[in-house]
């Protein structure tokens, strides 16, 4: 299926890293089955990772939202203290 | 009698619940009673409201496909209505925020471990935020297969806080802990720090998280409406007119996706249950936190683990079951103040969580979409 591509288009494709050739063939063997971009993005998905993928992405992403609003806390703390001096409520 | 008749009867059904929850018992009245009107309206047999061109359908595409103007709009109203004075000056009860969000990551890897692909799975787990535009953005962008289930289920348990959160409140915390009694010393915010902080929280949240950057940034423009000072007029009609004429729309944009066929599935009985467990989960996350944080401070110190609770984006709903749940085990309890600012949080961390989720599986979604484009041009 990958051969009805233009190459410059699979080049591009391929640029991204994401996907490979033969998931390329497959997004388009799916396509033409007639399955939806949902569908075709979950197969891709599963192929790509594991279930267990799931455990490193929640744990990370949540690692990172509790140093993110770490961030916010430190700000406020600052924002409170530079203008805490003219209180103006 | 065909099945598909069945489905359609069973969401007429459906609809006239809606309805009826939304006219006698005051559910978010705003929302469910389109959704139910909706429901109706898609599920009439040779009914012609699922046909591309029909109004409910064109609000769907215009509203929630192609740019999620409506989940985005609608936040402009929230961050109208939402004032962060109680988080600017208790900065800490942030953490809550960050615990709050833990039902969504957990409900993500259980649906995963249970066969969910990832896309679905962290669209599954954003129920638990109790955020609807949160909910709508990262299935509609993550092109879950799901979307009209996890709407639906994400506004219906938004609907059902006050019965749902009192039962996790009470079965996580003992009536001793329910009763400890807070003082709370209102701290003044200066005009400068409260229009600081929504230019201060996109940049932060932008910066960290890009794929959040449209939900923060409009909910953090509608506060900057509000603590302006020179908007009071559009301040208003963002909380007044904008935040219920769109939620309005949203609920009947919703409505196509209601059709009995499509949405009476055993994989929405699954959705409906991986949600449940996302938000018992994201209530508990938050009162463990501070029963946690309680092990190390003073006996005087002691936080009211029922805050943490409150920690979920559904304000200020969640914050009034926290006062309530502290109330009827403490008369002279007063946690709203803090419940408030925990509220707050949450709302700004389950954004926060769903753009962090999109960020880690957008560049797959993006890259399957093109290559489907590509085949679509040539096939």
């Amino acid at each position: 299926m990958i051969e009805k591509l233009d190459t410059a288009v699979v080049d591009q494709l391929l640029e991204s890293g994401e996907l490979t050739e033969a998931q390329i063939d497959m997004i388009g063997e799916m396509y033409a089955a007639g399955n939806s971009t949902s569908e075709i993005v979950s197969a891709v998905l599963e192929e790509n990772y594991h279930a267990s993928a799931s455990v490193g992405i929640g744990f990370s992403s949540w690692g990172l939202l509790a140093c993110a609003l770490g961030i916010l806390f430190v700000v406020l703390v600052v924002l409170n203290k530079i203008t805490g001096k003219k209180k103006d409520e | 009698m065909d099945t598909e008749l069945v489905y359609q009867l069973i969401m007429i059904v459906v609809g006239f619940i809606l309805i009826y929850l939304a006219i006698k018992k005051e559910m978010e009245p705003t929302l469910l009673l389109p959704m139910g009107f909706g429901a109706i309206l898609v599920n009439l047999p040779g009914s012609v409201m699922l046909e591309e061109h029909a109004i409910l359908q064109w609000l769907y595409s215009v509203g929630i496909e192609s740019a999620e103007a409506f989940p985005l709009l609608l936040f402009i109203g929230i961050g109208a209505m939402i004032d962060f004075g109680p988080l600017i000056s208790k900065p800490w009860l942030i953490f809550i925020g960050a615990a709050g969000q833990g039902g969504i990551f957990i409900s993500m890897i259980i649906a995963s471990l249970l066969g969910f692909p990832l896309n679905d799975a962290a669209s599954i787990g954003i129920i638990g935020a109790a955020d609807g535009p949160t909910a709508i953005l990262v299935s509609q962008r993550l092109s879950s297969n799901y979307v009209a289930a996890i709407l639906v289920v994400a506004y219906c348990y938004m609907a059902l806080v006050p019965m749902i959160q009192p039962v996790v409140l009470k079965a996580t915390t003992t009536k001793k802990e329910r009763a400890i009694k807070m003082h709370y010393s209102a701290g003044s915010i200066s005009k400068t720090t409260r229009i600081l902080f929504p230019i201060a929280t996109t940049i932060v949240c932008g910066l960290l998280a890009p794929d959040s950057a449209a939900l923060v940034g409009m909910l953090m423009f509608g506060n900057l409406l509000r603590e302006c000072g020179v908007l009071d007029s559009l301040s208003r009609a963002a909380q007044d007119m904008l935040s219920p004429l769109i939620t309005l729309m949203l609920g009947l944009a919703i409505s196509p996706m209601m059709s009995g066929p499509a949405l009476l599935q055993p994989a929405t009985l699954m959705i409906m249950a991986f949600g449940l467990v996302a938000f018992i989960f994201d209530t508990a996350c938050g009162v463990i936190f501070l029963k946690i944080v309680n092990i190390f401070l003073p006996k005087d110190k002691k936080i009211n683990p029922l805050i943490g609770g409150a920690g979920i984006s559904a304000f200020p709903m969640s914050s009034r079951v926290v006062q309530k749940v502290g109330i009827e085990a403490n008369k002279q309890n007063h946690l709203l103040p803090f419940a408030l600012g925990a509220n707050v949080s949450g709302q700004i961390a389950s954004v926060l969580a769903g753009g962090l989720l999109m960020s880690s599986l957008i560049p797959h979604v993006e890259s399957v979409t093109s290559a489907v484009s590509a085949f679509s041009a040539v096939l």
